[in-house]
Order: C-alpha cells, then structure tokens, then sequence
C-alpha cells in the first residue's frame, strides 16, 4: 500500500510535470500564434483527453470567438440605432 | 454519464472563459452557448488526428520561418518541438493539432518578446515561500537546535530532556523529501516507557546505608557509630577484596583500613572490628597484587608470572561471587556469619599473602634480576614443604613449574638448536658480539653470563647443572658448524615433563624434599637433551676429524715417536751446526726438511707444518757461538696447524706445552748425537796423549753419555709412553667433551711436571741443560786437542823428514795428509741418501778464543769434577723434590733421581 506520503510525492511530480507540459503547449503556441491563454489552454488540454475531437474543438473556439462577434453585434446594434435616428431626424 | 458530465463541466467552463458570461451573470445566453458548444463539439463529421501530418505540417512551418529568415523563431519552435517529443505525451499530436488550427499567420505575426512575456509571469504564478516551507526542507531549522539547553535539568528521575524533540516533531507536517526523519523521531519516543518507579528508589535510598545518619527520635546523632546488618558487612568485605571501593574500609595508598564508623548490632565494636581488620590485612595483599597485576611488564618471564597470579586473583573473585550467590540467591537455609566468610576465605588469602609478601620483596631490591622471583618461589615452595602445609606447598609449586617453563623456553633453543635469542638478558649464556672464527667456537665466542660478584647469573638451584648446559650448547653449534646435525629433535625421545604434578607427585614423593626432587628432574631434562648431542660430538670428533689422527701426528712430531725420521730431521740441523753452516735455522729450509721428514708418515699431512724460528738475541746470533749450548736449541719452533675441531680437545696452550717437551728431546739429542759422533776404530797410543788423557776423555764420554741416555729413556718410556697410553685410554672413555678435554689437559700437565719442565724444578732442569753443554764442550775439547796433537806430530813429523833428508835419508811418502782421515768422523757409510757429511771438528778449536790456555788434561779434570757435582746436585734435588711433595710426577722423579744416583754413586767409585 503506497503510503501518503508517497501518493502526496506523485501528485507533486505530476503536478511539475503537468504544469510544465502546459508551459510547454502555452510557448508553442505563442509561436504559432494562437492567441490561447493559459486558462482556456489547459481547459482545451483537458477536453482533448477526455476525447474531444481537436479540429471540433478548434472550430468551436474560432466560431464561438463571441467576444469579437459580441463587440461587432454592439457595433452594428450602435449603427443601426444610430441610423435609426439619423432617419428620424431626417423624416421628422 | 461521468464522462459527460465531465464534458459539460468543462464546456461550461470553456464558455465562460471565452465569452465571459457565466451561469450567473447572463443564464439564457450562456445556455445558448454552452449548447451550441456541445452540439458542435459531439456532433461533428472531422476526421480523427493524423499525428504525420501535424509533424509534417509542424516541419513546414519551421521551414517556413526560416525561409522567411525568422531563424529564431524556428529555433526556439524547434526546441519546444524537441522537448515535447521527448516528453511523449498522450495527447500531444491532438494538442498540437488544436494549436495548429487555431494559429493564425505566425510567421507575420508570432515574435519571441511574446515568448519572453510569458517567461516573466511565470515567477508570479507560485505560491509565496513560508518559512514552514523552509523548516520542512531543512530539518536544522526545525528542530530547536539553537535554544539554549537547561543543563540543570538533568535528574535520574526526571524526563525533562526530552520534550524538545517531542515537541518539535509534531509541529512539522510537510510534503518535503526529508519526512523520514520526522518519523524515527516519532518511533524512538515510542519506545521510551514511563518508569518512574518510586518504591524502588526508596529501596535503593534504604539499601545505601552509609548516607544515613542514625537518628534517635528524628535527633540526628552523627558520632555514633552507624549500625550495619551483617549481611551488608560480608557484602562490603566481599567488594573490598574484589578491588572495589567500600564504605566499610577505606584505602590508604597501599593498605587498605576499616572504618570506624560502623557497628553491628548484635556484636561488641571490638571484635567487630579485630574482624574487619583481618579482613583489612587480607584486602592490602589482595590489592598490592592486583595493582602489580596491572603494570606492563616487557619480559616475558615477568609476564608470566603476572598472568599465574591474576589466575589466582581470578580465583579469589569466583570464590567470593561463590559466597555472594549464597547468600542472594538463597537456594538453601544459609547462615549469615562473617566468620563463615573469613573461614572460607583464609586458604586463599593466606596463599595470596604470601605471593603479596614476594611482590614486595621484589620491589624492594634494587635491580633484581627477572628470574629472582623463581628464587623466592622455590625458597617459599621448600619453607612450605618443611612446614608441613601442604596446600600451600602445592599453591607455591604449580605457580613455580609454571613460571620456570617459560624460563626453559631460552634454554631449550639453547640446547637444541645452539641459537640465542639476542637482547634476551634473562638466560645466562651469552653471545660475544665480535665475529668469532669457528676455531674459537669452544672456547671463546660463548659465555656463560655472570654478576659483578662474580656469581652465575642464574637461580641458585640451577647453578649446578649450568655448565652441561652450556656445553651441550657449544656442542650442538660446532656440530652445526661440521654440518653433522640438522635439528635435535627426534620424535621418539620427548623431553620429560617438568610439572609439579609429575615432580612432585603428592601421593608417591611426600616425603621427599623439594630440592632433591627438583634437582632430579632438572638433571634428567638436562640429560636427556645433552647425552644425545655430546655422544655424536664426540663419534664426529673421533671419525670424521680424524682425532687419533691428529693424536699419532702430534706426538709423532713433537715426542718423536718415530726415531728414524726423527734422528734424519734432527742430524740434518746438528751437521749443518757443527759445519757452522749459516743457514741452520733458516726458516725455508728448515720447514722443508721437516715435511719431507715427518711428512712421509702416514698421519702427518705435511701441508700443515711450520716452522717458526724465534729470533735469537743478537750476542748469540753467530752460527759458532750458537752451536756451542743447546739452549739456542729451543729457538726452533714446530706448529703443526690441526684443524679447528681437533682444536676444541688440542688447545693451542697445549701445543705450547708440546713444544716446550720437543726442545728439550732435541737438546738432549744434540748432546747425544755430538758424543757419539765419533766412531772410533781404532785408537793408538802415539806419544803426544798420555794414557791419562785419554782415559779421562774416555771416561767422560762415558758418562755423558750415559747421562743422556739414561735421561732420554726416562723422558719417552718412563713419561711419554705410559701418560699416552693413559690419555688414549681416558679418550675412549670419556662421555663427553668436556671429559675429553678434560683428559687431555691432564695428561699434558703431567707430562710437564714430570719431564722435569714445571715450574718447581726449573733450577734442576737449568743444571741439566748445563750438563748437556758441558758434553758439546767435551768433544769440541777432544776435536780441538786432537788437532794440535795432530799440528804437533805433523810438525814433528815434518822436522823428522827434514832431518832425514837433511841427513840423506829416504824420506818416506808424506803421511800428513792421510792422518787426518783417521780422525774424521766416519759417518758417512751408514746412511745412502744422506749428503755425506764430513765434519772436520779440527775446525773448532780455533773457534775457542775466550779459553784459557790451558791443557787438555787440566780441562777434562775439571770438566769432570764439575760433571760430578752438577749431577750429584741434579739427583739429589730429585729425591729431595720427590719426598717432599706429594703426585704423581714425584712417583716418577724418584725414579729418576734413583737412576741418577745410582749413577753418580758408582762413578764415584770409579776414575778418581
């Protein structure tokens, strides 16, 4: 029976481990430019083992970027209340 | 469902993170998300992950930025790509396919200062350092090494000391790789136990009784003396006699005294202490020899006996222990007396008394010498014996035979192997340092080791046998020397046992004195190692070196025992004198005649002669006056050179004595063969001597040689033959070497005083040797008045020729020249290979300047009456010596001056 201290010794290492390959994923890719922070890396890591397909995973990311499609949509609503008013003042 | 489960969780998560919304804050869009999300994420027709490609595409890209000169960045995506090969992960190719797909145009827009950003937050991301953190790592700054320690804390009862620890262990609870000794930390307090045990202090307080003070009432009374139960008296006594310190007696440098402070109850103080200081006497012995016991000592005779009385110490103890495990572990009804205990003990501790009283003897002389103790045991060991103790005689005797056998070690390799041992002060044979040729093997290289008295350096009861022993030593190195022996030791004769149970034997020897006993023994040890060695010492001397040999050569040579080569050597040498012949005692010549002489004998090997010529003092040196006395005889010298075992028997002093016999045989010799040399034929009566000349020369002729026969016969059948034969036969018979030479020192000796050459009658033997002068004067006389007879008739008869031819007559043919053929000596038939020797003593006369001139009848008359009186005074000091003392010379003087007497008596009678 391992003891506890031996069990504790094997989650520190792998939580080393663990943290370094992170690192390691996180700095490949900021060469690759893939503009993933630590956080959601770790999440997709964790995905991808539990069987998630990458490419799924990726598409998700990229169409799901509902940051951008946020800001663009306050955007437009902006533009179009905007235009609202400008047709307002032009017909009023 | 766990799996999906998990899935959702991290959709959700995945959600938040990338819109920002959680459950929270905005549940209907989050919902719509995360279900969009896990749609897409199940339901989705790519393709599994082709781990070629991502590494090919992976490669591409490299290649990509290094083609567009982003070296760099292809280095440092190569690294990365490098590490997380060696690192195989599981899903790596997925991951990175995910990366790859997500990467948007890096080689624009990738740098490696985003590298570098990631590099600086990293150190952020770590939990802040604790000093428990540090404490875990380290276990120097867990542990309260550095509080200062309460020194005073220290009690037998009190478990104070270890808190610390305790105390500090528990706080520690890390995950740090130096646990492990948290945990013996926690084992060892485990096994300590609480025994804080009360009523055995108590006890042990109670037991010590010499801290308590009697008190009467709770009043603390401190001069009266401390009551004590007996059995804590035999107690004490036991400890004291075993060299521990007590409270009952007190130590006072060597003595050991009672202390007076302690009663028991039911006893008087007086007898109590009358007891306790027997004990006490006993207790100073036992610890003097304890003490004596522990100092180093480097001889191994001292060493041995150093371990025989620790045994005997160690006795002691296992007796007291005996008494002591009575008395503890009570298996029977036991008494407590002390008077038991002292009844008990008074064998060994009378014995150990007298052991201390050596211990003390010893000390007390200055420089003893090792084996004095062996003196003092054999001294007790007797004093015992006669006492009639014996107990004590068997005590004080096993301890002797067990210290002596280490004293015999040295004796034995002596005896049987003639090895010393060097620096070895103690065996009292000792080896001279100077390289020693074998020759003086016997007589000089060893040496028995004695005081400055003069005394033996050995144990008194030794000294008797002390010389077989030596000798027996010089006989086994000489027989090494001869190569005749290899080692003593032969497996059937074993040496006895010197044990005192074999010495001693109590049942069988009672009543035989130690000292006898002993000796017996000893003598018999002794013998059995030296009648083997001297028995073939002495068959070697006798064979292989050719001892009788020697013996027939050396009194072939010096007695001249062999007449004929004897009387050719000793010619040779008169004719060459009488010639005046310079060459006489030239050295050369003369060896080589003696080694074709005595060398053609069979035991003589002529390679070993020498002759040895002393120088003659310069008045003399001239060959004329050299011949005149035979004194100058005795510069010839004879050496015979033996070789060195024959030695040992033939000292060289003996040879002196030899050579001393041998020139007196040759003086009487020379006197001898001068007398006889002319032969006379025929002897006319001429008209120039008178009938009373001749008659005189005749008669001394006579006489003198009479005298050197009679002396010559008494020299070699009354003295020589006789002695030798004696000698040979106490040769054969001797056991051992010493007894041979011994036998031949005597016979020597004895030869010495009776041929007249000892010291008590040097004055008769001057007188003879004068006599024998006197002879040679005798002839040289006759030689020279037979010259100028001859001188005279030639004269005359010349006178007569010349008157007859003066008167016309016939002279007849001249007869001159033929008379002297008739004086000549005519010794030349005899001998054919002789040199005819043709001595003319006519020559002589001229050589006898200091002579008065007075005539030839004047000198033999007083050569005659001087003749009578020196011989009268030569016979008549013999039978005076002979009565007066006692020997066996004087036997032989007697006869001497007998034979002398009776010659000088009837010539008395004879010619006036």
């Amino acid at each position: 029976m391992p003891t506890e201290a031996d069990l504790k010794q094997d989650k520190a290492a792998n939580a080393v481990q663990a943290r370094q390959v992170i690192d390691l994923f996180h700095e490949i890719s900021t060469l690759l430019n893939a503009d993933l922070d630590r956080q959601t890396l770790s999440i997709c890591v964790s995905l991808i083992e539990n069987g998630v397909n990458p490419e799924a995973l990726a598409v998700c990311n990229l169409s799901f970027d509902w940051k951008k499609t946020e800001t663009v949509v306050r955007e437009l609503k902006k533009d179009a209340v905007e235009t609202r008013r400008e047709i307002e003042e032009r017909d009023g | 469902m766990a799996h999906v489960m998990k899935l959702g969780a991290l959709t959700e998560e995945l959600v938040t993170l990338l819109t920002s919304t959680t459950v929270k804050s905005d549940p209907t869009k989050f919902s719509i998300y995360r279900e969009s999300a896990l749609r897409s994420l199940r339901h989705h027709n790519y393709a599994r992950t082709n781990q070629f490609d991502v590494t090919s595409h992976l490669d591409g890209l490299e290649e990509k930025f290094r083609v567009y000169n982003e070296d760099p960045l292809a280095d440092a995506l190569r690294e990365r790509l490098d590490t997380l090969e060696r690192k195989k992960i599981k899903w790596g190719a997925e991951v990175l396919h995910l990366l790859i797909e997500l990467s948007d145009k890096p080689v624009s827009n990738s740098s490696l200062e985003a590298l570098d950003f990631l590099r600086d937050s990293e150190p952020n991301t770590g939990p802040p350092l604790q000093w428990t953190d540090l404490a875990a790592d380290d276990p120097l700054l867990r542990d309260k090494i550095w509080n200062n320690v309460d020194f005073g804390a220290e009690s037998s009862g009190g478990e104070d000391g270890f808190e610390d620890t305790r105390s500090e262990s528990s706080g520690t609870d890390t995950t740090a790789q130096s646990s492990i000794e948290d945990e013996l930390n926690r084992r060892l307090e485990e096994y300590t136990l609480d025994t804080v045990d009360k009523e055995g202090l108590e006890m042990l307080r109670q037991a010590q009784f010499w801290k308590q003070i009697p008190n009467v009432g709770g009043i603390k009374l401190e001069t009266v003396k401390k009551p004590i139960t007996e059995l804590q008296a035999i107690r004490e006594v036991a400890f004291m006699l075993l060299g521990l310190p007590t409270a009952l007696f007190e130590i006072d440098k060597d003595k050991v005294l009672p202390s007076k402070g302690y009663a028991l109850k039911h006893a008087s103080s007086d007898t109590f202490h009358k007891l306790l200081q027997v004990f006490a006497d006993n207790g100073s012995s036992v610890a003097v020899l304890r003490y004596w016991v522990n100092r180093s000592q480097s001889i191994p005779l001292m060493q041995t006996f150093q371990n025989s009385i620790s045994e005997r110490l160690s006795a002691l103890d296992v007796l007291l222990s005996i008494i002591q495990q009575r008395l503890v572990a009570i298996e029977d009804d036991v008494v407590v007396s002390l008077l038991r205990v002292q009844g008990e003990l008074e064998f060994a501790t009378r014995a150990l008394f007298r052991l201390s009283k050596i211990i003390e003897q010893l000390e007390q002389e200055r420089y003893p010498h090792a084996f004095r103790y062996l003196e003092l045991l054999y001294d007790e060991a007797c004093t015992s014996q006669m006492a009639g103790d014996d107990p004590m005689y068997a005590f004080m005797g096993e301890i002797f035979f067990d210290c002596f056998q280490v004293y015999l070690r040295p004796l034995r390799t002596w005896m049987e192997d003639g090895e010393l041992s060097a620096g070895d002060n103690v065996f009292f044979v000792s080896e001279t340092s100077a390289d020693i040729g074998p020759p003086s093997i016997w007589q000089s290289r060893y040496k028995i080791r004695q005081t400055q008295a003069g005394v033996l350096h050995a144990p008194r009861f030794l000294r008797a046998a002390a010389n077989k022993i030596f000798t027996t030593g010089k006989s086994v190195v000489v027989l090494k020397h001869l190569r005749k022996i290899t080692s003593l030791q032969s497996p059937n004769t074993q040496e006895p046992i010197l044990d005192f149970v074999t010495v001693c034997d109590p049942s069988r020897l009672q009543l035989a004195s130690f000292p006898e006993l002993f000796d017996v023994a000893f003598d018999a040890w002794v013998q059995s190692k030296h009648h083997l060695v001297s028995s073939r010492l002495r068959a070697t001397l006798f064979d292989s070196c050719g001892l009788h040999n020697s013996l027939d050569a050396v009194s072939s040579i010096y007695f001249m025992s062999n007449g004929i080569t004897a009387a050719t050597f000793t010619n040779s040498i008169f004719d060459k004198l009488d010639i005046l012949d310079v060459s006489w005692n030239d050295r050369f010549t003369l060896t080589e005649l003696a080694r074709t002489t005595f060398g053609s004998l069979s035991s003589v090997s002529p390679d070993r002669f020498r002759i040895h010529l002393l120088n003659l003092p310069r008045r003399i040196k001239d060959v004329a006056k050299c011949r005149r006395s035979v004194k100058t005889l005795a510069a010839v010298e004879m050496k015979y050179n033996l070789s060195w075992p024959i030695q040992i028997i033939l000292t060289p002093t003996t040879m002196s004595s030899y050579q001393r016999v041998f020139t007196f045989l040759l003086q009487i010799r020379r006197s001898s063969h001068v007398l006889s040399r002319q032969r006379l034929i025929d002897d006319v009566l001429t008209y120039t001597n008178s009938s009373d000349e001749r008659a005189l020369y005749y008669f001394m002729r006579h006489r003198f040689i009479w005298f050197t026969q009679t002396l010559y016969y008494y020299l070699t059948s009354l003295v020589i033959e006789p002695d030798s034969l004696k000698m040979q036969e106490q040769l054969r018979c001797s056991e051992d070497v010493d007894a041979m030479i011994e036998a031949h020192a005597t016979f020597v000796k004895s030869i010495i005083d009776k041929a007249l050459l000892g010291i008590k009658l040097e004055l008769i033997h001057k007188t003879i040797v004068k006599i024998l002068d006197m002879s040679i004067k005798l002839e040289d006389a006759q030689a020279a008045n037979e010259a100028t007879n001859k001188e005279s008739t030639e004269q005359q008869q010349g006178m007569m020729d010349l008157s007859m031819v003066s008167l016309g007559l016939h002279t007849p043919k001249k007869r001159a020249p033929e008379k002297p053929h008739k004086v000549e000596a005519d010794s030349t038939d005899d001998e054919d290979e002789e040199k005819e020797v043709d001595v003319d003593l006519s020559i002589l006369s001229s050589t006898y300047e200091n002579e008065g001139n007075e005539s030839y009848v004047e000198k033999l008359r007083m050569m005659k009456a001087d003749f009578d009186r020196l011989g009268r005074f030569v016979a008549s000091g013999l039978r005076g010596v002979a009565r007066a003392g006692g020997g066996d010379a004087t036997r032989s003087w007697d006869v001497l001056g007998e034979m002398l007497e009776f010659g000088f008596e009837s010539g008395s009678l004879g010619y006036r």
